[in-house]
């Protein structure tokens, strides 16, 4: 009884593992078929081109007249969900101009530093807006099912014309701010 | 008509008693029967691939897809053959997705188990494109002058432009590989 069921339990052992050979085996052919698949996610991306942007007196020095101006251009990639998504491009002052220069958290009264944006695609900002350093303002809106340019090196474009008044109260000297653009999709 | 049963009794005895006295009829002999086996060994290429593979990418910032397939593949060809494992996409990714016809999806091969396997190249449509090219002579397993491993495997990676334009949405492709020897 006891060989029979030893000889039973190799016998089964060997099918086992003849049966694991042949289904190893089993999928071999001459051809074979692999479903690719991938999921395709909402996305942003942004690029700032222009990585110091001087504010210059468009008059000239010594005037007082015309604000400080300068541009701010970016490139983005945008694609929005296609049944309800959205998009948006902000930017925020997030490091304020030194002591004795302009301001953007508590700039004097009428010195607030604006910008006007454009954009190739969305909707961009209508200025000016004023800048903030506690929140982020919008620089350019994007629908649902929203796409930048074909083309996987291709993007759009957009600037951002900032204009700080010319207060004589600010004193001599270089100041410096830092601007931080974000892109974001659903 | 009926069988007279005495009769079938002694021939069954008779032909009992008969095999066993077999033994001591038999004279020592050598007898020699030559027969020819024949086995037509022909070129051949077997393989097999995983029903599905994924492509990701990290981030959300339009890097590119990405998916790795492994082939396991068995062949042997003859010494004035060779042999091709290649890639077809049967069926490219629906519409809204990315574009297979449009140069979106690439792949490149990893060390081939036998043969040489293929750079950087883009899939296609409408003709096969190399994976592994399979020299004469070549065989798998058993060691040399055949591979060591049974079977052989390349990893085909696939690389998948991640192009704004495209919806967003699951899309899926279907690659065929094909193997042949000679």
């Amino acid at each position: 009884m006891k060989n029979q069921l030893f000889r039973s339990s190799i016998l089964s052992t060997a099918l086992l593992l003849g049966g694991g050979a042949a289904q190893a085996f089993a999928q071999f052919a001459a051809t074979g078929t692999t479903t690719v698949s991938v999921a395709v996610a909402p996305e942003s991306a942004i690029q700032v081109n222009t990585a110091t942007t001087s504010l210059t007196e468009a008059s000239g020095p010594t005037i007082f007249g015309a604000p400080f101006t300068g541009t701010t251009n970016f490139a983005y990639k945008i694609r929005t969900t296609k049944v309800g998504g959205t998009g948006a491009i902000t930017v925020k002052i997030t490091a304020d101009f030194g002591a004795g220069g302009p301001s953007v958290t508590t700039p004097p009264t009428g010195d607030a530093m604006t910008y006007s944006c454009t954009a190739t695609s969305g909707t961009a900002c209508t200025g000016p807006i004023t800048a903030s350093a506690a929140a982020a303002t919008n620089v350019a809106t994007f629908g649902t099912d929203a796409h930048s340019a074909a083309g996987a090196a291709a993007s759009d474009s957009g600037t951002v014309v900032w204009s700080l008044p010319n207060d004589p109260i600010y004193k001599t000297g270089t100041y410096t701010a830092t601007a931080t653009f974000t892109i974001s999709a659903t | 008509m009926a069988r007279n049963p005495h009769k079938s009794v002694a021939a069954t005895v008779l032909l009992v008693f008969g095999y066993l006295n077999l033994p001591s009829r038999i004279q020592a002999d050598t007898l020699t029967i030559s027969n020819s086996l024949n086995a037509n060994i022909v070129a051949l290429g077997a393989l097999s691939v995983p029903g599905a593979a994924s492509l990701t990418n990290t981030g959300k910032v339009f890097n590119t897809f990405s998916g790795a397939v492994s082939v396991q593949y068995r062949a042997r060809t003859s010494a004035s053959g060779g042999g091709n494992l290649t890639l077809k996409v049967t069926q490219d990714f629906q519409t809204g997705g990315p574009s297979v016809a449009g140069g979106d999806l690439t792949y490149v091969c990893g060390a081939a188990g036998l043969g040489s396997a293929c750079g950087t190249s883009t899939a296609s449509t409408s003709s096969a494109t190399s994976v592994v090219t399979l020299p004469a002579s070549a065989c798998t397993g058993g060691g040399a002058p055949c591979s060591a491993t049974d079977p052989n495997s390349v990893v085909v990676t696939f690389s998948l432009a991640d192009r704004p334009v495209v919806k967003t949405g699951t899309f899926t492709a279907n690659v065929q590989f094909t193997i042949s020897a000679t």
